[in-house]
C-alpha cells in the first residue's frame, strides 16, 4: 500500500454511508481492495492513484454520478492536503 | 425495536409524526412533519409533487387536514414547497405559511393562496392556540439566506431543515452508524462555508434537544451532540477547490 491507502479508506468510508455497506463491501474486491468488516482498508493491488481511479469509476458506473460527487470535495481537499495527484476521474472539477 | 411501517405515518415523539415518502429511487429523501396540538396542527416541509399523494394520505391518517393551521417552509426549494398549492386545496382558507421574508418573495411564485407569517417579522416564533411556542433559530445562508430551523420545547425536537440532511440511497428513517459519512457528503455540496456552518451549530448550544429531524437524510435521536459537532468543523464547500 501507497500514499493513497488514507484516500481510499476515506472513499470506502464516505460510500458505506451513502450505499451503504453491502453495496460498497461487493464492489470493492473489483478494484482490487481488501478491507475488514468496518471498511478499513487492509491492501490493495497496484498503484494507489489507479486503485483509487478504477474505485471511483466502478462506483459511478454501478450507482451513478451521485456516487462520486459524494466522495469527491473530500478526495479533493485531502489530496491537495497531502500533495498528491488526483486520480484521473477526478481531474477536472 | 419492531420495524417500522414506514408505508404508513410514523409518530416520531407524542404527537409528531413523519409523513414521508420512503422513495427508493431518490438518493435525497424528504421528510415532511406533522405536528399536532389539541385542535390544530402544523405541518413542516409539505415536499414536492411527485411525493404529494403519498404524503397526503398519510397526513390524512393523522389528522383532519382543515385542523391544519401553518405549514412551515424553511426554505423555497421545490422538493419541500411545490405541493403547497395542492395541500392548499384540501387544508382551507384558515391556512398560512410561515417562513422567513427572504423565502416568501420566491415561494409565492408556486401559486399560493394563503397568506405568508414571515418569521423574521413576527419575533422567531409561533405561538399556537395552545399557548406552545415554535422557535425559530436562524441560519442564513445554509443554504439559502433566508433558511432557519425550528425547535419545539415540548418535545425538544430540533426540525432542521437542510441542515443535517444526507445523501442517502441505502436510506433508514432513523440515522445508523455510518449516517455521518452520508451527512458530510451532503453539507460539502450544499452548505457554502464551514465558518457560516459552525456559527449556526453554536445557535444549538445549550438546547436541550431529544431529536433532529432534517427535511433530507434521517432522523437523528441517538446522540445529537455528536452530529452537531461534526458539522461544527466540517470544511464545505467548492470554493475552497479554487
Amino acid at each position: 500500500m501507497d500514499a493513497y491507502k488514507d484516500l481510499i479508506s476515506m472513499v470506502v468510508r464516505r460510500e458505506m454511508g451513502v450505499l451503504g455497506p453491502e453495496k460498497t463491501l461487493a464492489l470493492l474486491p473489483e478494484a482490487g481492495i481488501r478491507v475488514d468488516a468496518k471498511g478499513e482498508v487492509l491492501s490493495y493491488t497496484g498503484p494507489g492513484r489507479e486503485v483509487l481511479d478504477k474505485l471511483l469509476r466502478l462506483f459511478g458506473e454501478r450507482y451513478g454520478l451521485w456516487a462520486v460527487v459524494a466522495c469527491k470535495i473530500a478526495v479533493l481537499k485531502e489530496a491537495a492536503r497531502q500533495n498528491l495527484p488526483l486520480p484521473d476521474i477526478l481531474g477536472t472539477k | 425495536m419492531a420495524d417500522l411501517e414506514l408505508d404508513q405515518a410514523v409518530e416520531i415523539a407524542p404527537g409528531v409524526y413523519w409523513v414521508g415518502f420512503d422513495d427508493e429511487a431518490a438518493g435525497l429523501r424528504c421528510n415532511p412533519y406533522l405536528i399536532l396540538d389539541g385542535d390544530e396542527a402544523v405541518f413542516i416541509e409539505p415536499g414536492s409533487v411527485p411525493h404529494f399523494p403519498i404524503v397526503l394520505r398519510k397526513v390524512l391518517s393523522v389528522v383532519d387536514p382543515r385542523r391544519i393551521k401553518t405549514i412551515i417552509v424553511s426554505h423555497q426549494d421545490p422538493d419541500l414547497c411545490a405541493a403547497i398549492p395542492r395541500f392548499e386545496e384540501i387544508i382551507g382558507p384558515d391556512l398560512k405559511i410561515a417562513t422567513h421574508s427572504r423565502a416568501a418573495i420566491l415561494i409565492q411564485h408556486y401559486g399560493l393562496r394563503s397568506p405568508f407569517y414571515h418569521v423574521d417579522q413576527n419575533g422567531w416564533r409561533l405561538t399556537l392556540k395552545s399557548g406552545r411556542e415554535l422557535k425559530f433559530i436562524f441560519a442564513p445562508y445554509l443554504h439559502f439566506p433566508g433558511m432557519f430551523m425550528t425547535y419545539d420545547p415540548v418535545t425538544k425536537i430540533l426540525f432542521s431543515g437542510d441542515l443535517f440532511g444526507a445523501f442517502s440511497y441505502d436510506w433508514s428513517l432513523y440515522a445508523g452508524e455510518y449516517y455521518d459519512e452520508a451527512m458530510k457528503a451532503f453539507h460539502e455540496n450544499y452548505m457554502p462555508a464551514r465558518e457560516i456552518l459552525a456559527r449556526a451549530m453554536a445557535k444549538l448550544d445549550g438546547l436541550e434537544i431529544n431529536l433532529i429531524a432534517p427535511q433530507h437524510g434521517s432522523i437523528i435521536r441517538d446522540n445529537p451532540r455528536r452530529y452537531i459537532d461534526i458539522l461544527r468543523n466540517l470544511d464545505c464547500g467548492d470554493y475552497m477547490l479554487d
